[in-house]
């Protein structure tokens, strides 16, 4: 199972409808994995050349699903930041 | 005008002439200096408030009202009366502290070396960014401007030439090439995605310094998609600073990106060398010390964004504010002109030769890391060899387990992770003079 703070799950399982902004961490041909998130309705919102991951939107069933995906290396959200 | 004869100063002249003519003036803050130790108490004038005497020198601080002011102008053993101004950690103070300018007397200001900013935007329009701004992206959707004025101080401090105040407020690499990712809206908000995109397109723009003044609350251990962006930019050959947060003194408070393994995690402290109270604090969520290096960031005084309020407003070009974010760009400039001394150092080189130059100040090593930057001692360590690069998984040896530790010293924990050879440590050799 992909890497994902206890917080989040609890999130996802207690609201499976509602979307949230995340950061996925992949590994593997990028390009299919891509697609495959495509295709289980996750909307792919930016590619990060650097690390690999990959910014998404998805709801939370989805997210426990992708979870479970043997190539996704993490999932977490993607957090405010501020200046400080 | 004050006559020639005036023992006032020109500032407390045009203060006292303001308040004068009022049905009830009010006190004003002053230092009068007598012609020796003995008079200074003696000299009792109604309408003066002692506060306090100073023994190096015959002065003493107080408030007075105006009619009090005038007596003791009159006074024969008062030698000049002074305003007691509010003093700010300026740029003027902080560059000369950390020997920035040191650098400077020796031809060092970060011409061309390429420095981004990821922060709420610049006011390019500023002077003291002129025909510097090499390139601007927005990522936040509300244009290029800075509408809060955090990102134009944060890089001001970095690279602002100082030409709106005559150079008083002279970033500390005022020579370099400005690139500014706006990834905070006006609100100095963003997400995370917003900033890693910021720092992709920074690498992407062939930057040799990042400065991030910014973070999400902590802790992090370092896996974070933004730490972990981070550390990807500094094995792309990109330095990058980062904030350490300003949620101190609480241990375990470095969030994200602070707790980036390979970027340059930087604490605040006053130009009097005591760390800010407000510095976030290490160890990181899994037990690594940060920050790695303190520069100064309490009351700094630089660029202000027009038609913004942020901080303590100076005047309509600078604005003095305190922060984390305030000691990066420090930190970030310091790497320009090590770029510029060092061409081809890599920024895992500059962090080594930051941290082992740094100033121990005496305290825990998860509040002040190495220490204190010394920027002139930076520019000058030999790095004609190859340094071994230190492993940022591997354990040190050498730290204490305890974070509350005391800093065993700024060499100490450096030495730990290089090889020792005939006796004589890597580093010590290195960076002997």
């Amino acid at each position: 199972m992909a890497r994902m703070s206890k917080n989040l799950e609890t999130q996802c399982k207690d609201h499976p409808r509602t979307w949230v902004n995340l950061i996925v961490g992949i590994s593997g041909d990028a390009g299919e994995h891509v697609q495959a998130m495509e295709k289980r309705g996750v909307q792919i919102q930016r590619r990060f050349r650097l690390t690999g991951k990959v910014g998404v939107k998805a709801t939370g069933k989805m997210v426990l699903e992708l979870a479970q995906a043997p190539w996704v290396t993490s999932i977490e959200e993607d957090k405010p930041v501020h200046a400080l | 005008m004050s006559d020639s004869r005036s023992k006032l100063t020109r500032g407390l002249y045009l203060s006292l002439c303001q308040v004068e003519d009022e049905p009830r003036p009010p006190s004003l803050p002053i230092i009068v200096e007598y012609a020796d130790h003995l008079t200074v108490r003696r000299s009792a004038v109604a309408g003066t408030f002692f506060a306090r005497s100073f023994h190096l020198l015959p002065l003493a601080a107080m408030r007075a009202t105006p009619s009090a002011i005038r007596a003791l102008e009159d006074e024969p053993e008062v030698v000049r009366i002074y305003e007691d101004q509010m003093v700010y950690a300026t740029l003027d103070f902080s560059a000369p502290h950390i020997n920035a300018t040191q650098a400077w007397d020796s031809g060092y200001d970060g011409s061309n070396v390429k420095i981004a900013i990821i922060d709420t935007g610049l006011d390019a329009d500023h002077p003291d960014f002129a025909d510097r701004v090499i390139d601007m992206a927005d990522f936040t959707g509300e244009g290029h401007g800075d509408l809060n004025g955090h990102g134009t101080h944060c890089a001001s401090i970095a690279a602002g030439s100082g030409q709106a105040s005559e150079g008083k407020y002279r970033g500390i690499a005022p020579g370099a090439h400005i690139y500014v990712g706006k990834a905070l809206d006006r609100d100095g908000a963003g997400s995370m995605s917003d900033v890693m995109t910021a720092v992709e397109w920074a690498v992407d723009a062939g930057v040799d310094v990042i400065s991030l003044s910014l973070g999400s609350p902590g802790p992090s251990d370092g896996t974070d998609a933004l730490s972990e962006i981070c550390d990807a930019a500094v094995d792309a050959g990109v330095a990058v600073c980062v904030a350490a947060g300003n949620e101190g003194p609480e241990p375990y408070t470095v969030g994200s990106p602070g707790a980036a393994k390979n970027a340059i995690t930087v604490g605040a402290a006053s130009d009097l060398d005591r760390i800010a109270s407000f510095s976030s604090r290490g160890p990181t969520a899994d037990g690594r010390q940060k920050p790695d290096i303190i520069f100064p960031g309490v009351e700094i005084t630089a660029a202000r964004a027009n038609s913004t309020y942020m901080g303590s407003i100076v005047d309509d070009m600078y604005t003095s504010a305190s922060g984390t974010s305030m000691a990066t760009p420090h930190c970030a400039g310091a790497c320009a002109l090590i770029i510029q001394a060092h061409p081809g150092i890599t920024p895992i080189e500059i962090k080594q030769v930051l941290l082992g130059t740094a100033v121990d100040l005496g305290a825990e090593g998860n509040a002040q890391g190495y220490g204190r930057a010394d920027v002139w001692e930076a520019l000058q360590a030999d790095i004609s060899e190859p340094l071994p690069e230190p492993d940022p998984d591997e354990p040190d040896e050498n730290e204490p387990d305890d974070p509350s530790t005391s800093n065993p010293g700024c060499l100490g924990l450096l030495l730990g992770a290089l090889p020792e050879e005939d006796g004589e440590t890597t580093q010590r050799r290195r960076y002997a003079r």
